[in-house]
Order: structure tokens, then sequence, then C-alpha cells
């Protein structure tokens, strides 16, 4: 079987392609039965996430979807003209399929370098395609290889340690501090995107309330009516010109306002301290300009960040996974490269069967043609005679087997493979292993 | 070098690998060391209760829980098994490194501090729950002492924005609250081995009759007493004292304990 992947990602398609070209859980598995239906002696897995949409196949070695058919095919089920796809889709076979997807689950072809979520998706994709019936021998066999791969990576190298968000960052700090969030309250001063982002990190550790404030009060009720509904956490809307007041009961505050001066002095904080009783406080200050004087951070018990700090957390993380690619792109290339040797050296069985058969043929006939001729010979010279062509005809396969087996892993296994095919004139019967390419082979 | 000598090295040994694996763990947010701190710090209990309960098969518990190498050990395995404990709770891993640290470094002292016997001692059985007070009410204030030591490395860490550092360490809440807690508990139990240390005197005439109230390890546990009376009732009518301040303190308290103990070991008259 061929190894094929065709599709699309954040590199090499805008968002709004993408969008079209996204499949949902449903429409996964009504595509898969498509292809099958179109495609009967082929194998698909189909990966569709918000940054990829990727067509995994394996098809005879003669056989369809050739690229061609796969993008056709893709362009058919989201009703495009495959002209629109050509220049968005990029394609690999064989070796380059392989690692490529090895990529795919460990994360490395990812828009966040070692995030985890790729890897679920590519399970789900496997499953919903062994489902349809579409994950036949090959991709049986690879798809698991390329969890194993991914595991791999993950627990070797330092791919998937650290933050890369500032939300994710800031719920750390805020674990960092404090060891329950059930009776803590979380206090968000503004209601800008980003704030709105970092609160939803908070909130996942359900703290015990939210209050909201803002200068349009409006935007305040309409943040706090969506943490409401998808959160179902309680909010409270807290009147702006109360907020400094009220900060002595919150345990953790996110400013996020689009002030050009600081709206929290260190002399409007000065009593805070004593009327929380000294309680830490943690106030990450997302907003530029800053909203809260970096003074206030020397108080005690207070613990201030801004945009900066946090910023500089992710990036450390990013050039720490940056780092831990070199030793990623080892693990791959070694998995690639056991992963393309079996599958070699099962595929190269029936090639070898096949030359067998041929040789046994050839001195079959001979001694067909010999015997009658020498009257004289006993039994015995007679399975000299057999015997010395037997091994004659060993020795003769010996060279091009060796030969063959010494290609596995140079890439050029296909092409004497081949040759040997065409110098032998062999073919190999249905019943026998599909015949493949080596590693490396051609597409 | 007898075999009970060899064991009480080895526990030593094994508690100072803990303590060193969980630091580097700490410092290298690597997994694989704090995979070794667990059995290294198992292995170090081990070699101490193996001592431990050599030695109450020997002379006794009455003996045994004489202010004695046999004595520091059952210490340092109390602090052990806590850091242990916190290999299962996710609120305090990461405080094993300072725990271990302190179980080895009382270990060794316990093992440089071994005493010949006194002959036969004239306590009463109940008497040895003095020593054993002391010897848990030691580790809690040791534990309560080095969590709060914790506290003030993570407060530091946090104010000086190392944030690479951050989620290898304990929450400051869950700190403060360990520090509290192992005080609440060791502080009574401080309390009783001061009274049954006091009954004690007035049992033995001959102490009893002398100016045992000079004696430096009444002295340092007294001193130690007060200082823990006045911290625990802060801790609870004083709002000021929080945070980074009530750890200093709770730390404070810790080296009064560690000199109490070394008073008792090698300066006071009233223990030989």
């Amino acid at each position: 079987m061929r190894t094929l992947v065709i599709g699309c990602n954040h590199r090499s398609a805008p968002v709004e392609m993408r969008e079209k070209l996204a499949f949902d859980e449903a429409g996964v598995e009504a595509a898969l039965r498509g292809f099958r239906a179109e495609f009967a002696e082929a194998e698909a897995v189909l990966l569709s996430t918000c940054n990829r949409v990727e067509l995994y196949c394996a098809r005879p070695i003669n056989g369809r979807p050739r690229i061609a058919d796969a993008i056709g095919f893709l362009a058919r089920c989201r009703g495009l003209d495959p002209v629109e796809l050509t220049g968005i889709f990029y394609h690999h076979g064989e070796a380059e399929a392989v690692r490529h997807l090895f990529r795919v689950a460990g994360s490395l072809d990812s828009m966040v370098l070692g995030e985890s979520q790729i890897l679920a998706q590519t399970r789900t994709a496997f499953e919903a395609a062994r489902r349809a019936g579409t994950a036949g021998k090959t991709l049986s066999e690879l798809f698991p290889r390329a969890f194993q791969v991914a595991k791999e990576i993950r627990t070797r190298t330092a791919i998937a340690t650290g933050r890369v968000s500032v939300g994710s960052v800031a719920v750390d700090l805020a674990r960092q501090v404090f060891s329950r969030f059930d009776d803590k309250i979380v206090f968000m001063v503004g209601a800008g995107k980003m704030g709105e982002v970092t609160l939803k990190h908070l909130l996942a550790r359900k703290p015990r309330e939210l209050w909201v404030t803002n200068r349009t009060q409006a935007r305040a009720d309409e943040l706090a009516d969506r943490i409401r509904r998808d959160y179902r956490g309680l909010a409270k809307v807290v009147p702006f010109e109360q907020w400094a007041a009220r900060m002595a009961e919150a345990d953790i505050v996110i400013t996020s306002t689009g002030a050009r001066e600081p709206i929290l002095t260190a002399e409007r904080f000065a009593p805070v301290p004593k009327l929380r009783q000294y309680r830490p406080l943690l106030i990450i200050d997302i907003a530029v300009p800053r909203d809260v004087d970096p003074r206030v951070g020397d108080l005690d018990g207070v613990f201030l960040y801004n945009i900066d700090d946090l910023q500089i957390v992710t990036e450390q993380t990013l050039a720490q996974r940056r780092e831990a690619l070199v030793c990623c792109q080892q693990i791959i290339e070694s998995n690639v490269l056991h992963y393309l040797e079996t599958q070699a050296s099962r595929d190269l069985g029936p090639v070898i069967q096949a030359l067998q058969r041929r040789l046994h043929d050839i001195t079959d006939q001979e001694l067909q043609w010999l015997i009658p001729k020498l009257k004289n010979a006993g039994e015995e010279e007679r399975k000299l005679i057999e015997q010395m062509l037997n091994r004659v005809a060993g020795k003769l396969m010996h060279y091009p087997v060796d030969l063959l087996r010494k290609q596995l892993g140079t890439g050029t296994a296909g092409v004497y493979e081949d040759m040997l095919r065409a110098m032998f004139d062999l073919t190999v019967e249905e019943e026998d292993a599909p015949p493949t390419t080596g590693p490396g082979g051609r597409e | 070098m007898d075999i009970l000598t060899g064991i009480s090295l080895l526990g030593g040994i094994a508690l100072a690998t803990a303590a060193g694996a969980a630091w580097w763990a700490l410092a290298s947010g690597r997994r694989r060391p704090a995979m070794v701190a667990l059995p290294a710090g198992i292995v170090g209990v081990l070699a101490n209760v193996v001592y431990v309960g050599w030695a109450l098969a020997d002379h006794g518990p009455v003996e045994t829980f004489r202010q004695n190498e046999e004595a520091a050990l059952l210490l340092a395995s109390l602090i052990s098994i806590v850091a242990i404990g916190t290999h299962f709770t996710s609120t305090l891993r990461g405080l094993d490194g300072f725990l271990f640290l302190v179980a080895a470094l009382v270990d060794f002292v316990g093992l440089g501090t071994s005493t010949p016997s006194a002959g036969e001692p004239r306590y009463r059985p109940w008497y040895v729950s003095h020593g054993l007070s002391f010897a848990i009410s030691s580790a809690c204030l040791f534990m309560s002492g080095m969590s709060a030591v914790a506290y003030l490395v993570v407060h530091r860490i946090l104010r000086r924005k190392k944030l690479s550092l951050v989620g290898r360490v304990p929450s400051l809440e869950a700190l403060d609250r360990f520090a509290r807690w192992t005080l609440a508990i060791g502080f009574p139990i401080f309390t009783y081995g001061i009274l049954t240390g006091l009954c004690g005197i007035a049992h033995r005439e001959d102490i009893a009759r002398t100016s045992w109230y000079w004696d430096p390890s009444a002295i340092s546990s007294l001193l130690a007493w007060f200082f823990y009376a006045w911290l625990c009732v802060s801790l609870v009518f004083r709002t000021r004292l929080r945070g980074r301040k009530a750890a200093f303190f709770t730390a404070c308290g810790m080296v009064l304990v560690a000199i109490s103990y070394f008073v008792v070991e090698f300066g006071s008259p009233i223990h030989r």
C-alpha cells in the first residue's frame, strides 16, 4: 500500500478557507463513508481541527486515490472547486507522509508548539475512521505508532512543559498563592477582551464568587451575563465608584481597563492590606498602560504582576519548547525509519517469494528437459543434478535479495524492487501482502 | 563499626539522598529525581525504625526514649514520614525537600550524640512519655518551622518574579496552613513534655533539692515554650501577624527548639 496525505493547515491556508473546509464529527464520518464508496480498496483517516484539515490515505500500488483524486474528493465534500484548493493544499507521500503524521501527532506542526489537544484530536479522527470502516491494516498500524511517538515526545522532551498563554500563567500564579479557590473572590476591573480570556482560565478553578466592574456599566452587565450563562458561576456587578472599597474583600484582582493613568495608586491602596487583615492578594494587571501603580506591589501581602511579567513566562516556555525541537526531530526520524523498515521488510516477502517461484520454475523446466536425455544416469546422479541446479538458483537469488535488503532505509529500495520485478518479470499473487516501495519510495 | 551504627548511618545517608533528590527535583522541575526521593526516604525511615525497634527490644522503652540517639532517630523518622506523605498531596508537593533536609540533619546530629548509658535508670515507666512527647512535639515544631522557611522562599520567588519556578513549590496558602496545623498540634504536646519534665524533677528528690531551674535545658525549654505561646496567641488574635511575618517568627521558633535540643544533649546536668 502507498501512504499519502493531503491537506492544509494554519500556515498554508487562511482561516476563511479552513472554515470552509472544516468538518464536524458527523461530517467526518459521512465523508469517510463517501470515501469508502468511491475508493473501495483504499483506507482513509480524516483529521479536521480548527487549524488543519488533512486526509490520510493508503491505496494499492496502482490504485486510487491519487493526489488529484483526494483533493477532488475533499473539494466535493465541502462543495468547493478543486482548483481553489490546489494552491493551499500540500501533499506528502510514503516516508514524508509518515513523518508528517508523527509531527502532527507530536504537536510539532501545531500553531502553539507542544499543545496537547492535537493528540486527542488525532485519536478521535482515527476512531471515527475505524467506526466508518476506512482504517484498514496500513493506517491501523500507522496511527497507533504515531500515538506512541507523540507520547514518547511528550515524556522524553520538554516540548509540553510550561505555560504558553497569559491566562494559564495567571492561573499558575493564583495556584502558587492560593491552594483552594472555592472560598476566593475574583474581581475583574474592566471588561477588556484580554481580561476576559484570563478570567475564563481562572473560572475553570471554580472560585466562590466573581465580581465585575467597568466604567460603562452595560459592558460589565454583559460580561456578567456571559459568565452566568457559560460558566454557571455567581457573577455580580459592582458599581465602578465602589470598586476600590470592595477590593479589600477580593482575593484575586484582574485589571484590564483602557485608562490612560493608573486607576489604583499606592496611596489609594494603602488602607487595603489592613482591612484585609494582611491576607495575600494577587493582582494581575494586564492593561496597557498599566492600571495599578507598581508601588502597590511593594506592600505587605500583595503580589502584583503586569502583562510583561506574564509574557516573559510564555516566551520562556516557548523558547524552552523550541530548544526541545531537535530532540523531538531525532525521536521522529528514528521512528519513521523504524516504521518504514518494518513495513518494507514485511512488504519484501512477496517479491522474494515471487523470485523464488520464478527460479524454481526455471530449474524445473531445465530438469524436465535434461532428465529424459540422461538415460544412463541413476537416481543418485539425478538427485545430484537437481541439487546442483537448486544451489545455482539459490546463489543467483542471494545477491539481488541481499542487495534489496541492504537498500531498506536508504530510500532506494523501491527502485531496486521495481527493477527486480522487471528483470525477472515477477508478478506478485493477490493473496500475498500488497507490494509497496521501501523507505523513501515514490508517490 | 557495629551493625547498629551501620543501620543508623544508612538511615542518615538515605535521608540525605532523599533531601538532595527532592531539592534537585525542585530546582530542575524534572520528575525523575522526585522518584528517587521517595524510595530513599522510605529506606531512611525503615533504617531508623529498625534501629529504634532494636533499641526497644534491647534495653526497654525507658532507656530508649531518654535524650539520646534513639530519640533523635525517632524525631527524624516522624519528620520523614510526613515528608513522604507530601508526595501524595498535590498541595504540599515540593515541601519534602525542606522536610527531608531537616530530618537528615537531625539524623546525623543524633549519630553524633550517642551517649553511654547513665547506669540503672531511676525513672518510672510513665516517664517514657516525657521523651516521646519531646520527640513528637519537636517533629511538629520542626515541620512547622521548615514549612515557614519554605513559605519565605516561595514568597521571595513570587516577589522577585522568578516565575519559572512557579508550580514546582507548594502554594503560600498551603504552607501557611500546614505551618499552623503542625504548630497547633506540636505546642500542646510540647507543653505536656515540659509538664512531665517538671513532674520528673518533683519525683527525683535529689534533683528537686537543687537549683534545677537554672539548668540550661529548663531555661531553653521554657523560653521556647513562652515564645510558642506568644506565637499561638498572636496568630489567633493579632491580625497583623500574618504571611511573611508569621512565617519568620515560626522559623525563629524552630531555631529555639533546635537550641533546646542541643542544650539537652550537651549542656544539661539534670538530663545526665
